[in-house]
């Protein structure tokens, strides 16, 4: 099915008209509704900061230079739009382009709906289709007024847009093999869509004060559900009652990435089925209750848990639960879980082995697994940076119909796959994918690139993270001819900033984008983080190591790479030989690395991969011999990113006090190395540090965020009271520090970058 | 709002489209430089090279035959297209539109002529990028006003005779429905026999 037109003049020109009768009444009555708003909010009728809200749970969201201005490498220039005085939010202007985010809860995708994808890809976008980390798909450069008829289509076929962003339920998202994976406890697809479905606009998960991201995994060890990141979510588990085999979940809550990561806690080591959809009812429940509204950045639900600690979070949960009218809906879906959610379209007959060229011969070991039913294997469809065109998925729509029983789902390594192959139908699907430009080998090797939108459209990036990943790519690529099987198989994740879009913690090696001030000129930057934990649902996370320069990133990896090449143990994987070597001789590494020549002598560093324009050129000076001079200030940020490190190093020993007490240090560094720009003589008393800082720079809104406000300013009054108030680490708060200290910094470097004048000479 | 419907126009299948692409092919696509558009493209904005509000570079290139780069303005977008394995400047319509069919062809068709005779231009002193004037790919991605079909095919093209007799005068033109049935309907018309034209005059004539 497509929402195509038939031929004839009596078909209505208005697709509300046209699709009237394909959407239900529920959908088409909240559609009609957000069009009404739109019109409201152009008559002036509705505030800017209400519409936002209202355009976000249905998931249109801004994109960058929606505020109308934009830096075209010379000169900010303003976008002057038809619509010059309207907005559609705080600061957004109407015209803008701006995304659209469509939720495929565990990723899952029919040949219809990816029919009409490609539709509205190229009518509405730029007819691409962009997957997300979050099994959802983006559509960018979308006006506002089309996304009624976008979602009306959408709808048309089973998908929603609704609650795809904004302080809601996000996308359930679930590993990408559940129902076909060899090594499952059960298929949890079904728990998953009941989930997503029970929470969809419940009353009870409308009041949160940030979004939940909830993720399911079928077993313990692979990494495909990423549970123990997510805000709630549960591993497959079965135990034996009286005989009888019963269902359940390993709960873990307040898991997530953003700028201060958490690994989530044990909340339940056996679930019940029958308890799933009341306990998520109960914790969006105490979350929407309990949870920080007025401080944004500490809104999310890991930051509930830590404050009340997991048992006393647990006992709200359970107490919650005891309240509860019995709904239902709670239980109306275990009738059905036992049945697949999809199957195959052919039965196995005689397979043949057939002769395989070299190049199906890789895509066959490297895109291509096993399925549990014997004799049918999934297929990864490796998307480059996650983005597929319109053509491709309409053509992949044609290969569900003809190979497959119509079971596409996405992954959370933004790729597609494709389930209940025949064995026997590889060589022809591998030749049909092949016309499609779609049959790429090495799918979730070095080479497949985990990359959010970063500075391409996402109005918080800071560095160019698609644009270092399809740099790298290339990189990689030519040098896999002389690469070590051991390096192939690592992964690397970017995110264009320390939000963690592109989950850069859990990568072997990650890295996020930051920018610093070298030479007098702004330098886009990647942090690199090294030892994060891919497998057992994302079970560790990396910490950076140091700044370097985006240019200099593909030599960097390099040095990775062959360090761990020459200097691993055994079979020793690559989080263990980054425990084992220290990230100290890592940061000596690629010390020289972090040097950037001046702006005369290369100029590429000051420009992002992949972009032209000079680097935040707005900011640089004229003085041409102005980057031999390093400011106080400069030296200042620098010591405290040493004392950082030195924490981490700390950290690494086991010595949590130590660490701790060292990231308070590099926060009083980099606080007091801004304030003596105000208060000359300001000395090195902490009370005395905080107070400056306080007066001169957080109360007066100086060192704001554009986007956090203040929430870095408030990590340093946090910490400085906590040291007050004896405060005492333990691994994980000494490991919160660490990452609030350097976000710390890295806003003291943004507000450098936003105010410095160039010292000229 | 411009969320439009198409007007009715008697028993006719098409309306004036609000969406529409035209396509030209570049001569020597092994010569084509794909990074060297991001440049040319971020210096178009920095130069108001091309009328329209233009926003911003996109790059594409790492998907095969997919948009290659793109500059995206409020009125249209401008791709250095892959559809096909073969490269081309598509110029696509996307708001602001008004007029009847002839005119929203007509608007297209300048737009990626001028724009392809700009990078013919900007790109002179160097491994210059040329293009054919002899074929033509129409891509009519507003489905209200142009469905994919053989009656939108058959309406269609006569509306194309006669837009592109304005351009190149009186020779035979072939049009062939291509691309896929359920993606939108795509033209692609080639002219027959005789006669050279360069993108100066074709503007001239549009």
């Amino acid at each position: 099915m497509t929402t195509n037109g038939k031929p004839g003049a009596s078909e209505p020109r208005q697709w509300k008209e046209r699709l009237g009768s394909r959407l239900g009444d529920k959908l088409s009555r909240e559609i009609d509704a957000f069009e009404g708003q739109i019109e409201q909010k152009r008559a002036g009728k509705l505030t800017d900061e209400v519409f936002a809200e209202m355009r976000l749970r249905r998931g249109v969201y801004g994109q960058r230079y929606d505020n109308g201005q934009r830096h075209d490498g010379v000169t900010s220039r303003e976008l002057v739009f038809p619509n010059a005085e309207l907005t559609k939010g705080p600061g957004t202007l109407w015209d803008a382009p701006g995304m659209v985010r469509i939720k495929n809860p565990f990723g899952a995708l029919t040949a219809d709906q990816m029919d009409v994808m490609a539709e509205v890809s190229e009518e509405y976008a730029d007819a691409i289709l962009h997957v997300t980390t979050r099994q959802d798909i983006q559509l960018h450069f979308v006006h506002l007024e089309e996304t009624p008829d976008l979602m009306r289509r959408l709808g048309a076929v089973g998908i929603t847009t609704h609650e795809a962003c904004g302080n809601v339920v996000r996308n359930v998202t679930a590993c990408h093999l559940s129902g076909v994976c060899p090594t499952q406890t059960f298929d949890v697809t079904p728990y998953a869509a009941a989930v997503s479905d029970f929470l969809l606009g419940h009353p009870d998960a409308q009041e949160f004060g940030r979004k939940a991201k909830p993720a399911f995994s079928g077993c313990a060890d692979r990494p495909c559900g990423l549970v123990k990141m997510h805000d709630f979510g549960g591993i497959a588990r079965v135990r034996e009652v009286d005989g009888v085999e019963q269902r359940g979940f390993e709960f873990y809550v307040g898991g997530g990435l953003g700028a201060v990561p958490h690994q989530a806690e044990l909340f339940d080591e056996f679930l019940p089925e029958e308890e799933l959809l009341p306990i998520c009812q109960s914790i969006s429940r105490v979350f929407a209750r309990l949870g920080e509204k007025d401080v944004r950045s500490r809104a999310r639900l890991k930051f509930l848990v830590a404050k009340l600690g997991i048992e006393e979070f647990r006992r709200l949960v359970l107490e919650d639960r005891e309240g509860l009218s019995e709904d239902p809906r709670w239980t109306a879906y275990l009738d059905d879980v036992h049945e697949g959610h999809d199957g195959p379209l052919w039965q196995i007959e005689k397979q043949d082995k057939a002769t395989a060229s070299p190049e199906l011969e890789e895509w066959l070991g490297t895109n291509v697994t096993p399925q549990r039913q014997p004799g049918y294997k999934v297929v990864m469809v490796y998307l480059p940076l996650g983005d597929i065109t319109a053509d491709q998925i309409r053509g992949l729509a044609d290969l569900a119909r003809r190979f497959t029983g119509d079971a596409v789902r996405m992954t959370v390594e933004q790729n597609m796959t494709l389930r209940w192959v025949r064995e026997s139908d590889l060589p022809a699907l591998h030749e049909a994918l092949d016309e499609l430009a779609l049959a790429m080998p090495r799918a979730e090797t070095l080479t497949d690139i985990t990359a959010c939108p970063g500075t391409d459209t996402c109005k918080l990036g800071i560095s160019s993270s698609r644009g270092l990943a399809r740099t790298l790519i290339e990189h990689l690529e030519e040098r896999r001819g002389e690469m070590e099987e051991v390096v192939r198989g690592l992964r690397i994740k970017i995110s264009g900033c320390f939000n963690s879009c592109g989950q850069h913690h859990m990568a072997d090696i990650g890295f996020w984008g930051v920018s610093r001030k070298r030479n007098g000129y702004n330098v886009p930057h990647f942090q690199v983080v090294l030892g994060g934990q891919w497998a057992e649902n994302a079970g560790s996370y990396g910490l950076a190591i140091v700044a370097v320069p985006g240019r200099n990133i593909p030599a960097a990896t390099d040095r990775i790479t062959q360090y761990y090449v020459d200097e691993r143990e055994g079979e020793e994987g690559f989080q263990a030989f980054v425990t084992r070597v220290g990230k100290a001789s890592l940061r000596t590494l690629l010390q020289d690395l972090v040097e950037v020549p001046l702006y005369e002598e290369d100029r590429s560093f000051y420009s992002n991969w992949g972009d032209p324009r000079e680097f935040t050129l707005g900011d640089m000076g004229i003085g041409e011999c102005a980057g031999q001079v390093v400011s106080p200030v400069e030296f200042g940020l620098q010591a405290s990113e040493r004392e950082v490190f030195e924490a981490q190093d700390r950290l690494d020993q086991g010595d949590s006090s130590g660490a701790a007490d060292i990231a308070y240090r590099a926060m009083l560094i980099a606080a007091r190395s801004l304030a003596r720009e105000k208060e000359a003589g300001l000395g090195e008393a902490p009370d005395d540090v905080v107070a400056a800082f306080k007066t001169h720079l957080f109360d007066p809104g100086l060192f704001h965020d554009p986007y956090a406000g203040g929430k870095f300013g408030n990590y340093l009054f946090r910490v400085h009271g906590e040291n007050d108030n004896g405060f005492e680490a333990t691994p994980a708060t000494a490991r919160q520090r660490i990452e609030e200290a350097q976000l710390f910094i890295e806003a003291a470097h943004s507000y450098h970058v936003r105010t410095a004048d160039v010292v000229s000479v | 709002m411009s969320i439009q419907a198409a007007p009715e126009v008697g028993s006719r299948v098409v309306a004036a489209p609000q969406r529409l692409g035209v396509k030209v092919f570049v001569e020597d696509q092994d010569a084509f430089d794909r990074a060297r558009m991001i440049e040319v493209f971020h210096r178009w904005i920095q130069e108001n090279r091309i009328p329209g509000t233009l926003i911003d570079v996109h790059d594409y290139t790492h998907v095969p035959d997919g948009p290659g780069v793109l500059l995206v303005a409020h009125e249209w977008h401008l791709r250095t297209d892959e559809a096909g394995g073969r490269i081309g400047l598509e110029y696509e319509l996307k708001r602001e539109g008004s007029g009847t069919l002839t005119e929203r062809l007509r608007e297209a068709i300048v737009g990626v002529f001028a724009a392809a005779a700009a990078l013919q231009q900007d790109t002179a002193s160097d491994n210059p990028v040329r293009f054919a004037t002899r074929e033509i790919a129409f891509r009519f991605t507003d489905r209200l006003a142009v469905p994919s079909t053989e009656a939108a095919f058959e309406e269609i093209t006569p509306e194309l005779e006669n837009v592109l007799a304005g351009l190149y005068g009186e020779v035979s033109i072939e049009f062939e429905r291509v691309g896929h049935t359920r993606g939108p309907l795509t033209v692609h018309m080639k002219v027959v026999g005789d006669g050279e034209w360069n993108l100066d005059e074709l503007i001239r004539s549009a």
